[in-house]
């Protein structure tokens, strides 16, 4: 009888252990399930299209709240599908996705106002290649193996001559702006 | 009882320290951070533009260069005008007409974008216009292209990938490079880009092109009017999926409130004096 006793009462402590620990595993993979790192963690939206609007809603019909220009800082609550939910001075509104980036926006004359070290690095590429291919032809041509030859080949033709006259058309966003004001004034008047 | 309230308790408390947990970092590790990450930013923009340049002098000799400066002109406003509202503002765009009888549109990653006279021919006004070269400026803006190479940089990135392989001095490489232009002038010309990626570039062209003020339905009208042509025209390209399947995911996307539904600007006139039809 009292053998039977301390039997059931290990019985008892081991199911309690085990209970606890499958309540452990439970809770961890709840934890993993429903509260992702990044939730309720608040991230940095950099503006990067020229100007924005935060709309009270994720939608362009709902209310513009306000307007953002380009690199203004906005602090990201959650992504929805296109949409992001930003607040700004205790405010919270909604932004398109494709207007806003986690890094700050990179200007043009960081990039273009290398232009000799952008082209440099593009001469020695083409240098290179142009070496390779004409080394690679004549060793080819030198053994008969015309295939090689073929293959060196440039699949396409290139037309660099006409992407300079392509890149020689040049609009400052000023420009630009008035094109599309003039554009939009005689739409309105007609 | 007792125990598995400490044990509650401390799982408890270790689930609300995760979110807090990455705050820890600290700012002069996240400056730094910033100006490595800025850095590397540049050359992998750079290694972009480069890659885009080679891509789009491949466009231009499979297709021909349209040598009309008032039409080129004309395509180049309507299109920097729309890549004003895009996400990619360190881009210089370069729009493009190509004297092709085929309906179509290219995109090469940097910002070379390229329209058809053809597809220019059918259309009926410039919001149609803005609509088409917004979603191909969206290819370039989420660099479908040089994801679609799944060519992968030290940091796992497609983009640093391709910088590798510009500054790679052998000669290994630089065939790696030409191998890769010629895979991306497939995709262009012939394979063209996955569903996800067309309906993704249609969504965004068609938010960019609303930003700018015109009309975003002009995207489905031109849609809708390439495909009654797709019949007539054995010179169509379906290098783009199924236009209804796109069509209809437009919709979707305006039902779902997530596009301006007020009419907007489409400038017909404008279009029809800059374009000989």
């Amino acid at each position: 009888m009292i053998g039977t006793v301390i039997m059931s009462t290990r019985q008892n402590e081991h199911t309690g252990k085990r209970q606890r620990k499958l309540w452990t595993v439970f809770l961890w993979i709840a934890a993993l399930i429903f509260l992702k790192p990044d939730q309720g963690r608040s991230y940095d939206l950099y503006v990067t299209s020229l100007k924005a609007s935060i709309y009270l809603m994720p939608d362009t019909t709902s209310e513009a709240l306000f307007e953002v220009k380009q690199g203004f800082k906005l602090n990201g609550v959650r992504k929805s599908g296109y949409w992001h939910q930003v607040d700004h001075e205790s405010r919270t509104g909604w932004i398109y996705g494709f207007q806003v980036g986690e890094k700050p926006p990179v200007k043009k004359n960081e990039i273009y106002g290398t232009f000799s070290s952008l082209f440099q690095k593009y001469e020695t590429f083409m240098s290179r290649a142009r070496r390779r291919s004409s080394a690679y032809s004549s060793v080819a041509a030198a053994r008969g193996l015309k295939e090689h030859r073929q293959r060196v080949t440039v699949q396409y033709r290139l037309d660099f001559e006409a992407l300079e006259k392509l890149e020689a058309v040049q609009f400052t966003d000023e420009q630009v702006m008035e094109f599309l004001r003039e554009g939009m004034q005689n739409e309105k008047s007609l | 009882m007792k125990n598995r309230c400490k044990y509650l308790g401390l799982v408890l408390a270790v689930i609300c320290l995760l979110p807090a947990a990455p705050a820890f970092g600290g700012e002069a590790r996240k400056r730094i951070a910033h100006i490595v990450d800025q850095s590397d930013q540049l050359a992998d923009v750079e290694a972009e533009i480069l890659f885009g340049r080679e891509l789009a002098a491949r466009i231009l000799g499979h297709y021909g260069f349209c040598d009309d400066p008032k039409l080129n002109r004309y395509v180049n406003l309507v299109g920097r005008a729309v890549a004003l509202h895009s996400g990619r503002p360190e881009l210089t765009y370069h729009f493009g007409v190509l004297d092709s009888e085929e309906l179509n549109a290219f995109a090469a990653p940097g910002g070379y974008v390229f329209i058809t006279r053809a597809a220019l021919l059918k259309m009926q006004n410039e919001a149609q216009l803005a609509c088409v070269l917004g979603h191909e400026i969206a290819h370039v803006t989420e660099r479908h292209v040089i994801r679609e190479l799944n060519i992968r940089g030290a940091d796992g990135s497609a983009v640093a990938g391709i910088a590798g392989l510009i500054s790679g001095a052998t000669s290994g490489t630089v065939k790696s490079l030409e191998q890769a232009m010629d895979r991306a002038a497939e995709i262009l010309f012939k394979n063209g880009y996955k569903i996800q990626d067309e309906i993704q570039a249609d969504a965004i062209g068609m938010l960019m092109a609303a930003s700018a003020g015109y009309d975003p339905m002009a995207l489905q009208d031109f849609l809708s009017r390439e495909k009654r042509f797709e019949k007539e025209d054995e010179t169509y390209k379906g290098d783009h999926p199924a236009h209804m399947v796109r069509v209809e995911k437009m919709n979707m996307v305006l039902a779902a409130g997530n596009a301006i539904r007020t009419k907007k600007a489409t400038l017909a006139e404008r279009f029809y004096a800059n374009v000989n039809h």
